[in-house]
């Protein structure tokens, strides 16, 4: 399946002749064994893009990431990055690349100000640039009070920032980020949107995997969907949201014995196939917008079915899913993941 | 918290040179930093040969009457020079463990997806490795002269040599457990692996009692053991009569151990991508 992706019209312009793309796969795999974790991708992204790798776990996200980043070998497939072939050249690639993963790739052992000490010494910077760097990256990811202190001291979105700091020392051109903000508070990832967007502001290509529709929604320019390793969709955020319909109302039933009565007098409303109804009296019936919600009211009187609930919410990845593979994200109890 | 600035690009003026050197000594730097940082491991990988010093002069202080011991010679100075070699020979097993907790801990992925050699990563492990098991010896030695009564019968450029004959071996078996621990890369497991190798190793050797006095299977290992040449050349120069033999064995033997580490360990860490 191809999935070429690109920067908008006014953006190349912007850059002048076209550019090598900062990421390109073609055909890439990577099987453990029997199992195919990924299958065939073939991605393009532009210098200066924002891609979001949107999937749930267990999707290939991780895998994918970790084949650019040169620490995982693609057992099918060829894939460059920088221009450089990541298979025959994984010490070029490097020089262009920075990775913050989804657990902290930090030293536990050292301060904060002596991991980023460390890294900017191994890039090649004199003594003093290193400090110099490790002190204007701790004031702009907020974590010069802690600098000194021993990373156990760190909040789980500390050690995230702080290794995003590290990943940034040396300025890389392309930046992956491995769903950087899952497991953060509401703060925390608010702070990573921001720093992720500055990135993109001052002309850094980024890969971005995320669980959440919010935000690749948020922050990607195009998504690409991909469920057990393959791509299933790309597009941007709006179109893919256009292709499920773009809201869903939520209705809560009475009675739950009414489920597949609501079903029926509802199906003409819904823009892609319907999940059974939840636990406790719920069904979630993606709609074109919001002027679906009084004929969701009618239906449901003209059919005889009272209700406790009716809300209009943004789609999930889960109402993405079900609309694009016809079965939600989560695996399914019993189900091979 | 305040709102986060902008991500901040490298300032002007600032040059990359990036070096081998500088690779070797800010990750030797960071090992060695560790190892001060974790007061339980130092306190361990001390208190270990402390109690392997203090039980075996005491315990086999009586082998000095035998037969098959080099006459005028006290246990302890017989032993001391064992032990600085066992006590390398056991240090060199915490690299597997060191090596297998960074794999562990995501640091290796930071250093792997930086532009940095894969073998001066580690090189780093085993230079700080080395450092730490010398540092083990010489507090070994202190201790053997300050309470045990341990003297060198030599010269002082024998003192010292007794002291450097056992690093090439210790450099060999840093690099075979590196290897070890990047192949197992589970920390707990490095560890029954280490006395597994260690052991036999420290045992059936010339290090406790003289070959002869081992039954007559044991003595068949025991001259196969490079612990044996290595021992029995830092013995040499404690007891004022240096062995040519042992020492060309031993840093032959260690030449060699080191080379084919070198390679399989290198080539462990390079496969961690497949």
């Amino acid at each position: 399946m191809s999935a070429a992706l690109g920067v908008t019209e006014q953006l190349v312009a912007g850059r002048g002749p076209a550019r090598d793309a900062a990421v390109r796969t073609e055909g890439l795999g990577r099987s453990y064994g029997a199992l195919q974790a990924v299958a065939e991708v073939d991605l393009q992204i532009d210098a200066g893009a924002i891609v979001g790798l949107l999937g749930p776990n267990g999707s290939g996200k991780t895998t994918l990431i970790r084949m650019l980043s040169t620490l995982l070998r693609p057992t099918s497939g060829r894939a460059w990055v920088a221009g450089v072939d990541v298979r025959a050249n994984p010490g070029q690639v490097r020089r262009s690349i920075g990775l913050t993963g989804q657990y902290a790739a930090v030293d536990p052992f050292l301060t904060g100000r002596e991991n980023l000490h460390m890294v900017g010494r191994l890039l090649g910077m004199s003594r003093r640039d290193a400090s110099a760097r490790a002190s204007q990256l701790l004031e702009s990811f907020d974590l010069t009070d802690a600098a000194d202190r021993a990373l156990s001291t760190y909040s789980g979105g500390m050690q995230r920032r702080l290794d995003l700091a590290l990943s940034l020392t040396g300025n890389p051109a392309i930046v992956f980020l491995d769903e950087p903000t899952t497991g953060l508070d509401p703060r925390s990832r608010f702070a990573m949107w921001q720093v992720v967007e500055d990135l993109v502001a001052g002309g850094t290509t980024v890969l971005l995997s995320t669980q959440y529709l919010d935000e690749a929604d948020r922050l990607a320019e195009r998504v690409v969907i991909l469920d057990r390793g393959r791509v299933v969709a790309e597009g941007t955020p709006g179109g893919l949201r256009s292709r499920i319909g773009g809201d869903v109302v939520e209705v809560t039933l009475r009675d739950a014995g009414d489920g597949s009565t609501a079903l029926q007098a509802l199906r003409a409303l819904a823009t892609s196939p319907v999940d059974p109804p939840l636990a406790g009296g719920r069904l979630r019936i993606p709609v074109r917008d919001a002027e679906a919600l009084p004929q969701v009211v009618r239906l449901l009187d003209g059919a005889g079915v009272p209700f406790t609930g009716l809300a209009l919410h943004e789609p999930t990845l889960d109402d993405v899913f079900l609309a694009l593979t016809g079965r939600p994200a989560a695996p399914l109890p019993g189900e091979p993941t | 918290m305040t709102a986060m600035p902008a991500a901040v690009p490298v300032p002007a003026g600032v040059r990359l040179r990036p070096s081998v050197w500088l690779e070797v000594t800010q990750l030797t730097g960071r090992n060695l930093r560790k190892i001060m940082r974790e007061p339980t491991l130092v306190f361990f990988s001390l208190a270990m040969p402390v109690i392997m010093l203090t039980l075996f002069s005491q315990v086999f202080r009586s082998i000095a009457q035998t037969s098959n011991f080099p006459a005028g010679v006290s246990y302890i100075d017989y032993l001391l020079p064992a032990v600085l070699c066992t006590t390398l020979t056991q240090s060199a097993t915490t690299s597997s463990t060191a090596i297998a907790t960074d794999l562990e801990s995501g640091i290796v992925d930071r250093f792997r997806s930086m532009p940095i050699h894969a073998w001066t990563v580690l090189l780093a492990r085993n230079v700080s490795d080395v450092v730490r098991g010398t540092a083990q010896s010489l507090i070994m030695l202190l201790l053997g002269w300050a309470v045990f009564g341990f003297r060198f019968h030599g010269s002082a450029a024998q003192a010292v040599a007794t002291l450097v004959v056992a690093l090439p071996l210790s450099f060999a078996l840093n690099w075979l457990f590196i290897w070890i621990g990047v192949l197992v890369r589970k920390p707990e497991t490095t560890q029954i692996a280490g006395m597994l190798v260690t052991f036999p190793l420290m045992f059936a050797s010339s290090a406790y009692v003289p070959i002869a006095s081992l039954p007559a299977w044991l003595q068949v290992v025991a001259k196969v053991n490079p612990l044996s040449y290595t021992v029995d050349a830092a013995r040499g120069f404690a007891l004022g009569h240096p062995d040519p033999g042992a020492l060309g064995k031993s840093l032959l033997i260690a030449a060699i151990l080191a080379a084919v580490s070198v390679v399989g360990a290198t080539a462990a860490y390079r496969r961690i991508d497949r």
